[in-house]
C-alpha cells in the first residue's frame, strides 16, 4: 500500500492546496529565478529518480503506461504544471498541460482529491516524500527562503492526499 | 446446440462474465475513484492493481533506466546496511536473525520479496524507528535496507546520523557527498534537510534527514545495491 501511495505523493506534492489557482508569470518569480522550464523539468526529474531508486517505490511505476494507469509522460507533464504554477509561472492547476511530449490537446490533469482518492496515502508516505521533495529542492539549490515560501503550499496537501491514518 | 445456450450453465457463465466486466469497467472510472473506491476494496473483490503484480525483473528494468544518475564511478568496497552486508545476507538467516531479536516482522511479496519490520529499536539508542524494510533480490540476497525514523528530538538525531556516519566512514571513508549540518541549530529551521551519500558504481548509502514541521526530525537511510 506504501508503494502504491508513493506515486500519488509524487504527483501531488508541488501542487496548491486549493485546487483552482491562476498566476501570472512575472518577472521576479521563482520560476523565472530558478530557470524557466528547464528549471521545473531539472527539479520533477531528480525527483523521480529519487523515488524510482528505492526498489520498493519502483514497483508501482512499472504500470505506469498500463490500462487504466497515466504514462510516465503524462505524469511528468502534469508535475512539470503543477511545478510551474507552484513557483508563478503561467498556467493553472488542475489544468491541461502541454509539456514533455504531450499530444496537441495536451493532457488534462485532474485536482489533487480526486488523484489520490483511490491510492491508500497514509502520513508516514506523506513525509517519506515531503524529505525527498524537499532535499531535491535544496540541492538543485533552490534559496532556503524561497523553500519556506513553497513549504506550506507542499504540506498543506496533506488533508488532500492522506487517506490512511494508520500511523500519527 | 440451442438447448446448450438455453441451459442453467451456460446463462449461469455469461452472467458472471457480464458482471465481472463491468465491475472491472466501473472501478476504471472518474465515478469511482470519486466514490474513493480504495485499493483494499479492489482486491477484496479480487480486481487487484496491476502495480502489485509487477515482477521484479520489471522493476529492474525500470530502474535500469535511472540508475545511471546515481552511480559513482567505482565498485564499493563493501556493501554495508546497518548490521547487515548486501550481497551477502539472504532471507533466511535475516529471518533468523530477526526473530531473534524479537521484531515485529512480516514477510510479503511486492514485486520483490521483502520483509517488513515495524516500530524497531535502534541498537543502542533511545529511539524507535517507524519501519525497517528488507528487499530481497531472485537469488533470495538481501538487495536494500531502509529505515526510517521520524519526531525525533535534533538532539537524539544528530547523535544517530553522527553514528551512522561513524559505521560508514569505518568501512568506506569519505562520503561523496554531503548538504546540511547536524546542529541543533541547522535542524530548528522546519524543512531544513541535510544529506549524507556515498555513491559508488554498484552501491548507494544516502542518509536524508529533514527538519518536518510539528514532527520533529525525520531519518531517511536507504542502503541499496545498484546492479
Amino acid at each position: 500500500m506504501f508503494k502504491v501511495g508513493v506515486l500519488s505523493i509524487i504527483s501531488m506534492i508541488f501542487v496548491v492546496r486549493a485546487f483552482s489557482y491562476d498566476l501570472d508569470a512575472s518577472s521576479g518569480s521563482l520560476y523565472d529565478k530558478y530557470g524557466g522550464q528547464a528549471g521545473v523539468q531539472k527539479i520533477v526529474d531528480e525527483s523521480v529518480v529519487a523515488l524510482l531508486a528505492d526498489p520498493t517505490v519502483a514497483s508501482y511505476y512499472v504500470v505506469i503506461g498500463q490500462s487504466g494507469h497515466d504514462t510516465a509522460d503524462r505524469l511528468k507533464s502534469c508535475l512539470d504544471l503543477q511545478f510551474t504554477v507552484l513557483m508563478g509561472g503561467l498556467g493553472k492547476y488542475p489544468g491541461v498541460s502541454h509539456y514533455r511530449n504531450a499530444p496537441k490537446r495536451g493532457y488534462t490533469c485532474e485536482n489533487m482529491k480526486v488523484a489520490h482518492s483511490d491510492l491508500g496515502i497514509n502520513n508516514q508516505a506523506f513525509d517519506q516524500f515531503v524529505m525527498i521533495l524537499g532535499s531535491v529542492l535544496q540541492r538543485a539549490g533552490v534559496d532556503r527562503k524561497d523553500v519556506d515560501i513553497l513549504a506550506p503550499t507542499l504540506l498543506g496537501l496533506r488533508s488532500d492526499v492522506v487517506t490512511k491514518t494508520i500511523l500519527p | 446446440m440451442k438447448e446448450f445456450f438455453r441451459s442453467r450453465f451456460c446463462r449461469g457463465v455469461l452472467g458472471f462474465t457480464t458482471a465481472t466486466l463491468l465491475i472491472v469497467a466501473f472501478v476504471h472510472t472518474e465515478i469511482a475513484k470519486k466514490l474513493s473506491l480504495s485499493p483494499d476494496v479492489l482486491a477484496w473483490i479480487g480486481v487487484a492493481c496491476p502495480a502489485s503484480l509487477a515482477t521484479s525483473a520489471q522493476v529492474d528494468e525500470l530502474r535500469q533506466e535511472v540508475l545511471s544518475d546515481l552511480r559513482g564511478k567505482e565498485k564499493a568496497p563493501s556493501y554495508p546496511a546497518l548490521d547487515w552486508s548486501l550481497n551477502r545476507a539472504n532471507e533466511k538467516g535475516l529471518l533468523r536473525q530477526l526473530r531473534m531479536k524479537q521484531f515485529d516482522c512480516e514477510g510479503k511479496i511486492k514485486s520483490y520479496r521483502v520483509i517488513e519490520c515495524k516500530r524497531v529499536p535502534a541498537k543502542n539508542e533511545n529511539i524507535i524507528a517507524d519501519k525497517l524494510i528488507f528487499v530481497m533480490d531472485e537469488d533470495q540476497k538481501l538487495m536494500a535496507v531502509e529505515v526510517f525514523y521520524r519526531q525525533l528530538s535534533s538532539q537524539y538525531a544528530i547523535r544517530h546520523l553522527q553514528k551512522v556516519f561513524t559505521a560508514l566512514k569505518k568501512q568506506l571513508g569519505k562520503p561523496s557527498y554531503q548538504m546540511g549540518s547536524w546542529t541543533p541549530d541547522y535542524f530548528r529551521k522546519e524543512m531544513n534537510s541535510s544529506i549524507l551519500e556515498y555513491k559508488y558504481q554498484d552501491y548507494l548509502a544516502k542518509v536524508t534527514a529533514t527538519r518536518l514541521p510539528k514532527k520533529g526530525v525525520a531519518i531517511y537511510e536507504q542502503y541499496l545495491l545498484l546492479r
